[in-house]
């Protein structure tokens, strides 16, 4: 989990939003072999800036809010909710500072806000594609 | 030569052609400058409907008269708003019981009191009020109630009152089969006549019940009740409805509550208005009606039905009634006789919704004049919901103090005041509220000599001098001398003090009154500056069948005073029928300006006036004429002392307005307030754009700009009191800097103040009042939101050496970004103890800084200043020394943290490199000097940090001292003490010391370490190597 070096078991909606997570490529590629249906909600605007409004809806039921600039089809805000403590929980992320890395464009700067209020700003120094990994850190220490 | 300059004409229209249109501030523009709310919920505002969802009682579901929605998901211990962008007058709030995700909202209230605000119409949520969808109606204005058929969730009722003030047909009883897309008006009566309640058979949902009302108000009068009113049956599901008249009064009838009851659903009350207004009930779905009791009916049902005719029967008991009304009342017989339910713990009156959990009918939700409360034990104890801040402001002011407290006075809850911020934590909290007055609030200000003096009025110029420190109150309402006529004081009566003398007060009754005493006495200024219309003074006639002469229809009276801030002799007058009246001279000559005006209609009420803040020939005026059922917006500007006018009303401004404010330094700054939300103009009015950061599209009936602190205080009609802090980077926009991808823009200087400590623990169910964010505010302007490459935000001090490095807002507009002024926290050497103290950087030095903003093609510098905070009485020189100090402390922390590492690494690579000897004996003079390495490191180390193990271990060292001394020293802006300078110095010491143990340690020491291990043909042991931050030699 967060915060900690050694592997965690971990259930529930936060395994499931791992996994959703786990999926680089984001939830528009593919998506139809991916089980996935998207929804168009609406033209509208954030801050001023035109936008299209998507409902991602996944083969396991959870959903996603995709907020596309109008202009350039970039992710400018996604919002998921998830069930935190018996209550809705809506997690808001605002994408900026777009780069180039490897020809994909990956947000270097991500605002979140929980319920509205601001909870984290990430600021992203560098990104590394296809790193390798030692399968040994996901053991699960007896 | 002439060939050339031919081109060139010809060329300048294409060239201008070819042109963009010239940038105009819009909503996303104004961006980050956004409005906080301050409160009050301490007292709330009026609740007009309560739902909630009977399978889980926990949700709730608020509709406010001038605040919007506001959900709970914990029976009530706080509240959310959900309707923020719709309109946010609420009449009807109901919740779909066969499916509760969704939810019915009916906009513009019904309980149709002289302020009552108006709606668009009919909205719906299918995601518990995440997401809303306007479902048309759009001209009902008011929605008194909307019923869901139980079991079939797409057929719903909307009882809509329509117009208040004019004649319409878009009322009356609407039905849609297809969940809102379309609606079939299935009940009308006549243009005049809505629907002011109904009632479907929970077990035989085609038969239903509906109440028509036949209403209408006047700016002077109203009427309650008529020949369209009536009480109407359906049993075909609303198609076909048939009046129902036996056992009920003849003649007119006024507004009828009907209460089907839920455990018995034959039986049926209704609450009705006539000439004798009492309760009927009916055993036989309807049919027939039977006074309940005897003997003139209890006054919570006869008074003033048009504002509280409401009755409601508890779910499993047919006979036990609530009569929410003035107070709350019960039957327990059926309605032959009403209690008066004990309002234990101070209830507010004036009830208007109760909700009755059905599946715990101990559990009651009452929405009054003053916010909801909680029963759970059936009205015998409540407690307040204190996290509504949905009151409805007439006024604001403010006054010199430093933080400037505000002052302003609630429809009806009085008067209160409150700091602008709080000094201690984060948020102007319930408690930080007092109240200063009484009634219905109006104008509340402070008296300029006296900060213990507050004037204050209620409704009709009952205007009060209240003395802060003993409570005493005075009665200083002007009264007509002998042989004069009465005096006429309108319901929100025109009270101001005067901008340039401190000793001057005025008061607007049919005259212009001035005090210079403090009230003690008045002095008429003015002859009558009304119509003086007799028709329009039959207040005593007003209300219909019930007699209702409460002030509200007071007329022909003077409800806006404004003196010129330029010229003392300048005074202006607007009055609710429609004269705006100037004097020149100080009052001996008036004039009525308004036929220079035109394009008003005649007698529309003058709402404001705005004195011109930069030359004394200008003034500002709007006209309301809402109240003739005019909705359209009248703003106009005179430079001429009102010989001319022009209308200001450029694109983007909505709303029929109630109030306009010059800026105080930009003449072409103007914020107009309308009953759907705050506009701003910067250029004098040609174009106009709303605010919308944290301000939704409620009415805006005041405002006023602080002088000092450059902020813009509004008074709400719904939201309390809002504060739009610092105007000074809105004074610096222009239509040149709009066409820029990017720019800095000034802002007030940055005090740099201690932040105090509050230690208390009031639990999530008190509204927090947020304070002004901490810090220096850095504001730029983006033309586009930034997605693409960097964009970095620094702040350099005067050497151009970046002190601090800040994550960059990107929205389209205008951003702030908030620095604590501070450096970066000091490193800290690991050590299991946190050392909280040590989690904040220093303070920098005040003076100014340099902003710069870097995108990858783009710089742009501005400037941003700190000052030290004016509360504190430090002298420089003691700032000085506590930031010399604070720097020492803070580097020494820095130095620590290295030694505390290096000490740490050099023991545990000594240890290490000892264990992995293979051959002891031969290694004897190496594994010596490691070990004894490894031990003087540990030695130093253990005295420079706390190896305890951390919360209550502890055993402080050097680390743990100096950050203690760190923390005390930076908690105060002035003089360290004694104590605290002669411990510096001993920290000094012995970090001195320590310093000069390590380079032995890390000298030689290390040195004979590392010459053996290179005679074994080992790798010698690396010093770790030290971190760029400012240690302890750094001075500020």
């Amino acid at each position: 989990m967060m915060g900690s070096d050694t592997a965690q078991e971990m259930t529930g909606p936060q395994a499931d939003m791992a996994k959703s997570q786990a999926d680089f490529d984001g939830d528009l590629v593919d998506y139809k072999t991916k089980g996935t249906t998207i929804d168009l909600i609406g033209q509208e605007t954030i801050d001023g800036t035109k936008v299209y409004h998507l409902k991602v809806t996944r083969k396991n039921g959870t959903t996603r809010e995709l907020f596309l600039d109008a202009d350039t089809g970039i992710d400018v805000r996604t919002i998921s909710t998830m069930e935190q403590n018996g209550q809705q929980a809506t997690i808001t992320s605002d994408l900026s500072n777009y780069q180039n890395v490897d020809g994909v464009m990956v947000p270097f700067s991500v605002k979140q806000s929980l319920n509205g209020t601001p909870i984290a700003q990430m600021t992203i120094d560098k990104v590394e594609f296809n790193v390798p990994i030692e399968t040994s850190l996901f053991k699960l220490k007896q | 030569m002439k060939r050339a300059l031919v081109v060139a004409a010809l060329c300048v229209p294409a060239g201008l052609a070819a042109q963009a249109p010239p940038p105009v501030l819009d909503s996303a523009a104004i961006g980050d400058v956004r409005a906080r709310a301050l409160g009050p919920a301490v007292t709330s505002g009026r609740i007009a409907a309560i739902d909630g969802v009977a399978d889980n009682p926990r949700v709730l579901y608020v509709g406010s008269a001038g605040g919007g929605v506001w959900k709970s998901s914990n029976g009530g211990a706080t509240f959310t708003p959900i309707f923020d962008e719709y309109p946010m007058s609420i009449g009807a709030v109901t919740v779909d019981q066969n499916k509760p995700e969704t939810v019915w909202v009916g906009t513009g209230e019904a309980w149709t009191r002289n302020s009552v605000s108006i709606g668009k119409g009919v909205y719906k949520s299918t995601d518990a009020g995440r997401n809303w969808t306007a479902m048309g109606l759009t001209d009902t204005e008011h929605i008194a109630a909307i019923a869901v058929r139980p079991r079939r969730s797409d057929t719903v009722y909307t009882c809509a009152v329509g117009h208040l003030w004019n004649s319409n047909d878009e009322r009356g009883v609407f039905k849609t089969t297809d969940g809102g897309k379309t609606w079939k008006k299935v009940l009308f009566v006549n243009a005049d006549t809505g629907c002011a309640d109904i009632e479907i058979d929970p077990q035989e949902p085609d038969v239903m019940y509906a109440a028509m009302w036949q209403v209408r108000r006047l700016p002077y009068f109203f009427t309650s009740g008529g020949p369209g009113s009536g009480l109407y049956k359906s049993t075909d599901g609303g198609e076909h409805w048939k009046k129902m008249t036996t056992g009920l009064p003849d003649g007119d009838l006024g507004r009828i509550a009907i209460a089907i009851a839920p455990s018995r659903p034959g039986t049926l009350y209704a609450l009705v208005e006539s000439r004798d207004t009492r309760l009927y009930r009916s055993d036989d779905a309807g049919e027939s009606w039977k006074p309940t009791g005897e003997g003139k009916a209890p006054l919570g049902i006869r008074v003033r039905p048009f504002y509280f005719a409401n009755i409601v029967v508890d779910p499993t008991d047919h006979t036990r009634l609530y009569n929410p009304s003035l107070f709350l009342s019960l039957s327990t017989n059926g309605g032959r006789s009403f209690e008066a339910v004990s309002l234990g713990g101070g209830v507010h009156g004036d009830l208007h919704a109760l909700w009755i959990n059905p599946k715990d009918p101990y559990t009651l939700v009452l929405g009054t004049d003053g916010g909801v409360y909680v029963s759970r034990d059936r009205g015998t104890s409540w407690t307040h919901a204190a996290t509504l801040p949905v009151a409805q402001l007439y006024h604001v002011a403010y006054d010199m103090q430093r933080p400037y407290r505000v002052y302003a006075g609630l429809q009806d809850n009085g008067s209160w005041s409150a700091p602008s911020r709080a000094i201690a934590g984060t948020s102007v909290r319930n408690g930080d509220w007092t109240n200063i007055g009484v009634g219905d609030g109006f104008n509340a200000f402070p008296d300029p000599r006296d900060p213990s003096i507050v004037y204050s009025e209620y409704q009709g110029a009952q205007v009060r001098r209240y003395h802060l420190q003993t409570g005493e109150i005075k009665d200083i309402r002007p009264r007509a001398g002998a042989g004069e006529p009465p005096l006429r004081f309108n319901w929100n009566a025109a009270f101001t003090p005067s901008a340039l003398d401190p000793s001057a007060l005025y008061l607007g009754g049919q005259y212009v009154f001035r005090s210079r005493d403090r009230g003690d006495s008045w002095q008429r200024l003015s002859p009558d500056l009304t119509t003086n219309d007799p028709e329009k003074q039959r207040q005593r006639e007003s209300g219909g069948l019930t007699k209702d002469n409460s002030t509200a229809e007071n007329h022909c009276t003077i409800v806006t005073i404004a003196p010129s801030p330029l010229d003392s002799q300048v005074i202006w007058a607007g009055t609710d029928d429609g004269n705006v009246q100037i004097t020149r001279d100080g009052g001996k000559t008036w004039t009525n300006v308004v036929a220079n005006v035109g394009g008003v209609p005649t007698h529309t009420w003058v709402s404001g006036i705005e004195p011109g803040r930069h030359q004394k020939g200008t003034a500002f005026v709007t006209f309301d004429g809402h109240r003739t059922g005019d909705m359209k917006t009248y703003l106009y500007a005179t430079d001429d002392f009102g010989r001319t006018w022009r209308p200001l009303t450029g694109a983007g401004l909505e709303g029929y307005l109630h109030v306009v404010r010059q800026d105080l330094v930009s003449p072409s700054l103007l914020f107009a307030g309308s009953e759907g939300g705050l506009f701003v103009s910067l250029d004098a009015g040609a174009h106009w754009a709303r605010l919308t950061g944290g301000l939704p599209a409620v009415p805006v009936y005041d405002m006023t700009i602080h002088p000092r602190d450059h902020d813009l205080i509004l008074a709400t009609h719904g939201r309390g009191v809002q504060i739009v802090d610092d105007l000074t980077p809105l004074r610096h926009m222009t239509a040149e800097m709009l066409a820029k991808n990017a720019a800095i823009l000034p802002s007030r200087p940055a005090v740099q103040s201690i932040p105090a400590t509050l230690q208390d623990f009031p639990g999530d169910a008190e509204f927090a009042g947020a304070n002004p964010p901490e810090g220096a505010v850095i504001t730029y302007y983006l033309k586009q939101r930034h997605l693409f490459g960097k964009l970095t935000l620094d702040v350099l001090d005067a050497g151009g050496k970046v002190v601090k490095s800040l994550p960059a807002g990107t929205r389209q507009g205008i951003n702030r970004v908030y620095w604590n002024m501070r450096l970066d926290a000091p490193k800290s050497a690991a050590a299991p103890g946190l050392g909280a103290r040590a989690l904040v950087g220093p303070m920098v030095a005040e003076g100014r800084y340099t902003v710069r903003l870097t995108s990858d093609d783009d710089v742009v510098t501005g400037t941003v200043d700190l000052m030290a905070d004016p509360l504190a009485p430090h002298p420089a020189a003691d700032r000085q020394l506590r930031q010399t100090l604070v720097m020492q402390l803070y580097g020494m922390q820095n130095d620590l943290a290295y030694l505390g590492d290096a000490t740490a690494s050099l023991r545990d690579e000594a240890n290490a490199r000892g264990a992995a000897l293979k051959d002891k004996a031969a290694q004897g003079d190496l594994r010596r000097a490691l070990d004894t390495l490894a031990g003087d490191a540990d030695k130093l180390n253990d005295s420079l940090v706390d190896r305890s193990g951390g919360l209550l271990e502890a055993d402080p060292k050097l680390r743990e001292r100096a950050i203690d001394l760190y923390g005390a020293v930076m908690s105060y802006g002035g003089r360290p003490t004694v104590s605290q300078q002669d411990f510096g110095a001993v920290l000094a010491g012995e970090l001195k010391a320590a310093r000069g143990r390590f380079a032995e340690l890390s000298g030689p020491t290390l040195q004979r370490v590392n010459d053996l291990l290179t005679k074994a043909g080992e790798t010698p042991i690396a010093l770790p190597s030290a971190p760029a931050r400012p240690g302890s030699d750094l001075r500020p």
